[in-house]
């Protein structure tokens, strides 16, 4: 399983891919990106199984990377690990295509929680 | 009880929310700090601004505390670059800020939270403002907690 981790922050990314490990995913294998530019970049030179993006992020935050995404017909899995979590945001992280989201701070049982309702093991 | 605006209140969820996760060594109670801001203690900040609210969410203490920081986040705290250090912080702080958005997102669904930065030198308060700070201390060291909002807008 190969999983792309999307996050402005270095340090968040080394927590978000501690974690997964933490909830099972220690198998996978993780690219890193720091915005949605960056990612696109990985997502033509790489087949993954599942985006984790954080939401603000500069250049390209994480809604304009999945809308991107989406319009490209990439239906890979796509979930927001990100600060916000307003019932707004969830709602309009829902109708972009992404398949959950995620609010920091969160427990390795988040994400196992979110990718077992998603169908990602 | 501390009496504190409702800003401040959830600054300090924000932080309690960290305990025990993804800064496990967070751990300490608030204490109202009556001597303002400290003056050149570097730290970051995140704005939350809307159409009737502005608020400043800050973390600042000294430079080795939060090295120390951003050590227990990452778990690793060999040869820490400054980079490093300005980034976990920030992100600190960016947490901390969004979890104090969705707790006063009712007073103004419009907020929306700025890109969070990491400040070496001391933070002007704009006039007009009123702050409050709480020192927090830690097996890590002192931590300074600071909310700045519009002086007119009800805590």
């Amino acid at each position: 399983m190969r999983v792309l981790v999307v996050d402005d922050s270095r340090a968040m990314r080394m927590i978000v891919i501690r974690q997964l490990r933490q909830a099972g995913f220690d198998d996978a294998e993780f690219l890193e990106a720091q915005d949605g530019i960056e990612a696109l970049h990985q997502l033509s030179d790489h087949e993954v199984d599942l985006v984790l993006s954080d939401w603000n992020m500069p250049e390209m935050n994480g809604l304009e990377f999945l809308r991107e995404l989406r319009s490209h017909d990439k239906e890979v899995p796509f979930g927001f690990v990100t600060s916000e979590g307003t019932p707004d945001m969830v709602r309009l992280a829902r109708e972009s295509g992404a398949s959950f989201l995620i609010s920091k701070p969160f427990t390795p049982a988040n994400f196992r929680d979110a990718l077992d309702a998603v169908g990602v093991q | 009880m501390i009496q504190m605006t409702r800003w401040s209140s959830a600054l300090l969820d924000g932080v309690r929310a960290l305990e025990g996760g993804i800064l496990p060594s967070l751990v300490g109670v608030p204490e109202l700090h009556a001597a303002g801001i400290p003056s050149n203690l570097p730290g970051a900040w995140v704005g939350l601004v809307g159409d009737r609210l502005s608020l400043q969410l800050g973390l600042v203490a000294e430079f080795v505390t939060l090295e120390l920081l951003t050590a227990n986040m990452i778990g690793r705290s060999d040869h820490l670059s400054d980079v490093e250090i300005t980034d976990a912080i920030a992100e600190v702080v960016n947490v901390i800020g969004g979890v104090a958005k969705r707790l006063v997102i009712e007073a103004d669904p419009s907020l929306r939270s700025g890109l969070p930065m990491f400040l070496f030198g001391r933070l002007r308060v704009p006039t007009g403002t009123a702050s409050e700070v709480f020192r927090l201390s830690t097996e890590l060291g002192e931590l300074h907690l600071v909310s700045i909002s519009d002086a007119g807008d009800e805590g």
